[in-house]
């Protein structure tokens, strides 16, 4: 290792952690000072209520918080995909119990426990049918890893629309982390 | 109207600058296949360090040049070894990237959170596992002994 040139320590300190990551780890901890920050930052949007709407279809009764829509969409995205995964046949399960469990980090990280009742239309929902499940395996695979890659897209264009920074970090956050599973999806079946 | 944060821009464009570097060294330690992806996730990190570079001269100032060198974390690497390196990198890229999302807006922001999931999709490649909150966890923090 080379010590003299440590103009770049910041970098090199990350690349020589010899540890294993541990994501579910970081991010819980890290998921406590998010969600203060998210609603924080949300609080103080909605004292300057900007006369710019988001886009329609998502329309709460709360008109005042530019964000709000935004922040639903996620969510109710987020609880389709949870449903997804509990309706996914028993011979899977195990394989994608991980998969679950972040999207459930992320419901929380959003901040859902606290808005239960804003859940909007059914964003995703609508794109397909409940009566379709997939009652084979590989075929949930294959179902799941083109909704994880639908709802990664839709992260990207709602945090384009969001108008606090933080919501928009995490917004793409979770994106990151929805187009990471239709990868991980892909190479299941 | 998009403004150009361009500090925060510079430092996407050092973390790009510190990822083509790595994946050089990466990539000549692997086998063909894994090889042929680290090749492809340079071509990517090329790409947008010179979509950063362009930002950064739209907003009026001079790109950030790669370092000279790079530490990295032993001087040789193992096929294991390099391929976690190539998820460490990822995720530092995903962070100057959630960095990015959280200062930019307009398309910049846009190609910013297009480039944080570009990473995350990569890290999961390299890790086989999917990061939670790729562009979010600032603190370096000590991985914890209990998951």
């Amino acid at each position: 290792m080379r010590t003299s040139q440590s103009r770049r320590a910041r970098v090199s300190t990350h690349y020589c952690d010899p540890v294993r990551y541990r994501p579910s780890v970081l991010t819980r901890r890290a998921l406590l000072g998010l969600a203060v920050g998210t609603t924080l930052g949300l609080v103080g949007c909605s004292n300057s209520s900007s006369g710019d709407k988001g886009t329609p279809g998502a329309g709460g009764g709360k008109g005042e918080d530019p964000d709000t829509a935004v922040l639903a969409e996620a969510v109710a995205d987020t609880r389709e995909l949870i449903a997804r995964y509990d309706d996914a046949p028993a011979s899977i399960r195990k394989k994608i119990i991980a998969l679950r469990a972040d999207h459930q980090a992320h419901l929380e990280a959003l901040g859902a426990t606290s808005m239960t009742s804003a859940t909007p239309t059914s964003a995703f929902g609508a794109t397909t049918e409940p009566s379709a499940k997939p009652s084979s395996g590989p075929a949930a695979l294959a179902a799941l890893s083109t909704a994880e890659k639908t709802a990664a897209d839709r992260r990207v264009d709602q945090c384009t629309r969001a108008k606090s920074g933080d919501l928009a970090r995490l917004l793409a956050s979770i994106g990151g982390c929805e187009a990471g599973h239709a990868q991980l999806l892909d190479g299941m079946s | 109207m998009t403004t150009i944060p361009l500090d925060v821009v510079q430092r996407a464009l050092s973390a790009e600058h510190a990822a083509v570097y790595a994946y050089g060294v990466i990539a000549a330690q692997l086998a063909e296949a894994p090889r042929r992806d680290a090749a492809a996730a340079l071509d990517h990190h090329r790409s947008r360090r010179d979509r950063l570079r362009a930002y950064v001269i739209e907003g009026g100032s001079k790109p950030a040049e790669p370092d000279a060198a790079y530490q990295l974390p032993t001087s040789v690497l193992t096929p294991v070894a390099a391929q976690a390196l190539a998820a460490n990198v990822e995720r530092l890229v995903a962070l100057a990237y959630g960095d990015l999302v959280a200062a930019a807006d307009g398309d910049l922001r846009g190609f910013a959170a297009h480039a944080l999931a570009d990473a995350a999709v990569r890290e999961t490649g390299w890790r086989g596992q999917a990061p939670q909150f790729p562009g979010l966890t600032r603190a370096s923090a000590s991985p914890a002994a209990t998951p």
